[in-house]
């Protein structure tokens, strides 16, 4: 039997690449992790109810995975150390937090004898250092160590054509103002992760980004605001994304290579490893 | 003058961020969530009742 595991937010993104998956395996683990600061994760069951529905009852297995004591250890290890060298690219804890629940899903995959390992990176959200495409090869070389093949399939997908802020405020209502090319638009739509989903079925429209099913399908974290203040605020006034791609990569680099070194230690000596003294069962 | 005043605000903001225990920090990135949750809906709904306004003036 062909088995893969997939981290599951519950999301547009990670629905579809677990659809993907299971075009492709006999068994899918739909990953969901938990810590404090994420709330409502009983809303990924949403997703995994209907891909469950969809596929077969028996081909999808949600589990729950705490991540807290990764998490701690991914955010603070050697923290004066990063601190001094990074700054106030340690308030990167989407990053982290995705850095942790990629070491939890290792150990998942490790201890389940699973080899294939996806998840619903895209390249739309590429903001977030996790969804980096230089990243996600750190990431994937961090999973080799453990013997998992790591996968993103809907990376190239595009991301919803109306997620700005001013696209919500429905400027086509008002008849005066232009509201662009509207074939151009429906294209574009086409390629998005939610019109895949609404062809698959699994999804009521091409895009609930933002809406209230969005919100009621995956956990809801506020901690990105505090990135975002210093991303959007300190860290680029005057800053290419360029310089914020190399720097991240950075970053993640070390980080990368330390969780690396967790892995390796997990694989050598198991209960006598740091990361499975950190995994919370 | 604005970047300079969203720089400053943002490093105070960053700087008690950056020196919080994890779970504290995440407490105050709730916090901070909650605010700006707060001021960025009163925002929408104002603009969306302009908008909404100017579309029934532009119909009739």
């Amino acid at each position: 039997m062909k088995e893969a595991a997939i981290l599951f937010s519950g999301g547009t993104d990670s629905t579809l690449a677990a659809a993907l998956a299971l075009e492709r395996y006999d068994r899918l683990h739909l990953l969901t992790c938990t810590r404090f600061g994420l709330f409502r994760p009983e809303h990924t069951r949403l997703n995994a109810d209907k891909l469950a529905a969809r596929f077969g009852r028996d081909r999808v297995r949600h589990v729950f995975l705490p991540v807290d004591g990764i998490f701690r250890q991914v955010s603070y290890g050697r923290y004066f150390h990063y601190l001094l060298k990074y700054g106030f690219f340690n308030l990167s804890t989407c990053g982290l937090c995705k850095l942790a629940m990629h070491l939890r899903a290792a150990v998942y995959c490790v201890e389940n004898g699973i080899t294939d390992l996806c998840d619903g990176a895209n390249k739309g959200m590429n903001l977030f250092p996790d969804q980096m495409d230089t990243v996600i090869e750190k990431t994937r070389r961090m999973h080799l160590k453990a013997g998992v093949n790591y996968t993103t399939p809907v990376f190239d997908f595009e991301g919803p054509q109306d997620i700005d802020f001013a696209d919500k405020l429905h400027f086509e209502k008002v008849p005066f103002l232009p509201s662009g090319d509207r074939k151009e638009k429906e294209e574009a739509r086409r390629k998005t992760t939610g019109w895949k989903l609404y062809e698959l079925g699994l999804m009521p429209s091409d895009n609930v980004k933002g809406t209230e099913l969005d919100r009621s399908m995956q956990q809801r974290c506020f901690q990105f605001i505090l990135f975002n203040i210093w991303l959007h605020w300190y860290y680029m006034p005057g800053k290419s994304y360029e310089t914020y791609k190399a720097d991240s990569l950075r970053y993640f680099s070390e980080k990368m290579a330390d969780a690396g070194a967790l892995l390796e230690e997990f694989r050598r000596d198991r209960e006598r490893s740091l990361l499975h003294r950190l995994t919370e069962r | 003058m604005l970047v300079i005043f969203r720089k400053t605000l943002a490093f105070f903001i960053c700087l008690a961020g950056v020196l919080m225990p994890w779970r504290l920090r995440c407490l105050y990135s709730e916090l901070l969530g909650w605010i700006t949750q707060f001021l960025y809906l009163n925002y929408v709904s104002v603009l969306n009742l302009i908008i909404r306004e100017l579309g029934r003036e532009a119909r009739k």
